[in-house]
């Protein structure tokens, strides 16, 4: 199942290089491709360490399963587990949740998006609500803010989120919840592993960490903000962006290569605008969004809100039309380095 | 020379995916795996209306044909189809199926992925949505949202149709010029 010349190119290449026969240089297009690939291989494999680590680390069960004060240290280990899987993910999601749409959802559903086609009454097995947001449930929900409490106690077929409260639930939760997500990272890992990455599918990891942003702060502002019991959200889009940028450093040889050096300078700076915004928020959670919040007409005192203001430099960057923003010089990039757009 | 011979085998298998005999591989289809698709076998498939597919002549494309007699595709078969109307081939809708394997889709048309393409204006044909239910239109390939359902609007989802209860006798494809070994 060779896939494609690119592939056999490279394969021929690291074959001569191994036998020792002349060491011919890969194109910058070749290197970008492995560059991608390396990058996205690193962050399964702390994705995996990460998620493995946090089912370890769940509390064995006991008759009345966990409470916040005497599993308060596990607890605060899972959290710990779960923080460094969550950043491992959206380092790479842009790019894997192309590849694997179905593990994506189970990885990364929302409770909102998994319930509005199939209620679940129990929230600790490895059915209906799974993933890393499931579990970021049950971790923090005895501290889930009341904003969010709100939104969910809204939906149909919502269920309070809770500590496991027998000795079921707890086992459960580390040997079916946990170990779900251990399994769908490890298929991705794996069928990730074999595969030659072709030049479109390693630039979705570009694109893709920007439509990554601003889903995020989209949500947020209609009370589905993405990592929300953890209160880690702007955590996310950082690292979405760094993700962004270390995609793009593979291209940027490739790039300047074909006389796009205007072009690397726009989009340098498109990220170090949106990196520089967010270093200027504390924490982890995205600022608060205003009450009187509208998203197709916010007012110009909620747009001068710190929220306001993240979400129109956001929305500034990902408009593909306007000059001068990060995807519209993305856009032009993919252009210079002939790799098909998507159709407006 | 016998280092060497081991040493192509696992590049073989570590950078193409190549693992032909193994029942388990994968096969996840990318966008350079459709370009050439118009070059490949076509088949007119019809043009009254069908569930699920806006108005048009459609065509079947089939990358490689099963083996003569095969009741299924092997993983990695790829099979387009086009609804053609409209001026230019930028207004076609295209649809597609790849034979993913692992046990993809297990609730519907087992080991077969969807997708929804549209040609670029340069006339390469760009995924728009991928999976077992693949979202119409969304543009960013389903990295946001997860896991919509509707490919055209109209309710029908891919596995609705292929996904039926005895359309594994034809390994889900539903046209029986398209089934496997019918070639």
């Amino acid at each position: 199942m060779m896939r494609n010349s690119l592939t056999q190119t490279i394969t021929l290449w690291m074959l001569c290089a191994a036998s020792g026969c002349g060491q011919t240089p890969l194109s910058p297009e070749q290197q970008a491709l492995l560059d991608v690939k390396a990058y996205i291989q690193s962050n399964l494999d702390e994705l995996d360490r990460a998620v493995t680590a946090l089912q370890n680390d769940a509390p064995v069960a006991d008759a009345d399963g966990w409470n916040a004060k005497s599993d308060s240290a596990a607890i605060a280990k899972m959290k710990g587990d779960w923080k460094r899987a969550r950043i491992a993910y959206e380092h790479v999601e842009g790019a894997l949740a192309v590849l694997f749409p179905d593990l994506d959802a189970s990885t990364d559903e929302r409770y909102d998006g998994f319930i509005s086609t199939t209620p679940d009454d129990y929230l600790f097995d490895d059915k209906g609500v799974t993933g890393v947001h499931a579990i970021e449930r049950i971790l923090w929900s005895d501290q889930i803010p009341a904003q969010v409490q709100n939104f969910e106690m809204g939906l149909p077929g919502y269920k309070a989120a809770a500590f496991p409260t027998s000795e079921k639930e707890a086992s459960d939760f580390k040997n079916k919840l946990c170990a779900r997500l251990v399994s769908d990272v490890q298929t991705m890992r794996s069928q990730f592993s074999p595969l030659a990455l072709d030049p479109a599918a390693a630039f979705r990891g570009v694109v893709g960490s920007m439509n990554e942003q601003i889903e995020k702060a989209n949500k947020a502002a209609t009370g589905e903000e993405e990592s929300r019991y953890a209160q880690y959200t702007l955590a996310d889009m950082r690292a979405n962006i760094e993700a962004g940028e270390q995609t793009y450093s593979a291209f940027r040889a490739w790039l300047l290569s074909v006389g796009g050096a205007a072009l690397d300078v726009q989009i340098s700076a498109g990220f170090q605008r949106l990196k520089s915004k967010y270093a200027s928020y504390p924490g982890d959670a995205l600022p608060a969004v205003p009450a009187t919040w509208s998203p197709s007409n916010p007012s110009a005192a909620d747009l001068a809100t710190p929220f306001g203001q993240l979400y129109q430099l956001l929305m500034q960057e990902v408009e593909p039309m306007r000059a001068g923003s990060l995807v519209s010089a993305m856009n032009q990039s993919a252009d210079l380095l002939g790799i098909p757009q998507l159709p407006q | 020379m016998k280092p060497l011979l081991l040493f192509t085998g696992f590049l073989c298998a570590a950078v193409s995916g190549c693992t032909e005999g193994d029942p388990s591989s994968v096969f996840i289809a990318l966008q350079s795996d459709f370009a050439t698709f118009e070059s490949w076998p076509r088949y007119f498939l019809g043009s009254g209306p069908l569930e699920g597919h806006p108005a048009g002549a459609r065509y079947g494309f089939i990358k490689e044909s099963a083996p003569k007699g095969a009741a299924t595709y092997p993983v990695g078969s790829i099979i387009v189809k086009t609804v053609e109307f409209g001026m230019t081939k930028q207004e076609w809708e295209l649809f597609a199926m790849a034979k993913r394997g692992g046990g993809f889709n297990s609730g519907g048309a087992k080991d077969w992925e969807f997708f929804t393409l549209r040609m670029s204006t340069s006339g390469v044909p760009i995924i728009i949505s991928r999976g077992s239910n693949p979202a119409d239109g969304d543009a960013d390939g389903g990295s946001t949202g997860h896991g919509y359902s509707d490919t055209t609007g109209s309710g029908v989802t891919c596995n609705r149709c292929h996904g039926l209860s005895g359309t594994e006798r034809q390994d889900h494809i539903l046209a029986s010029v398209l089934a496997p070994g019918a070639q």
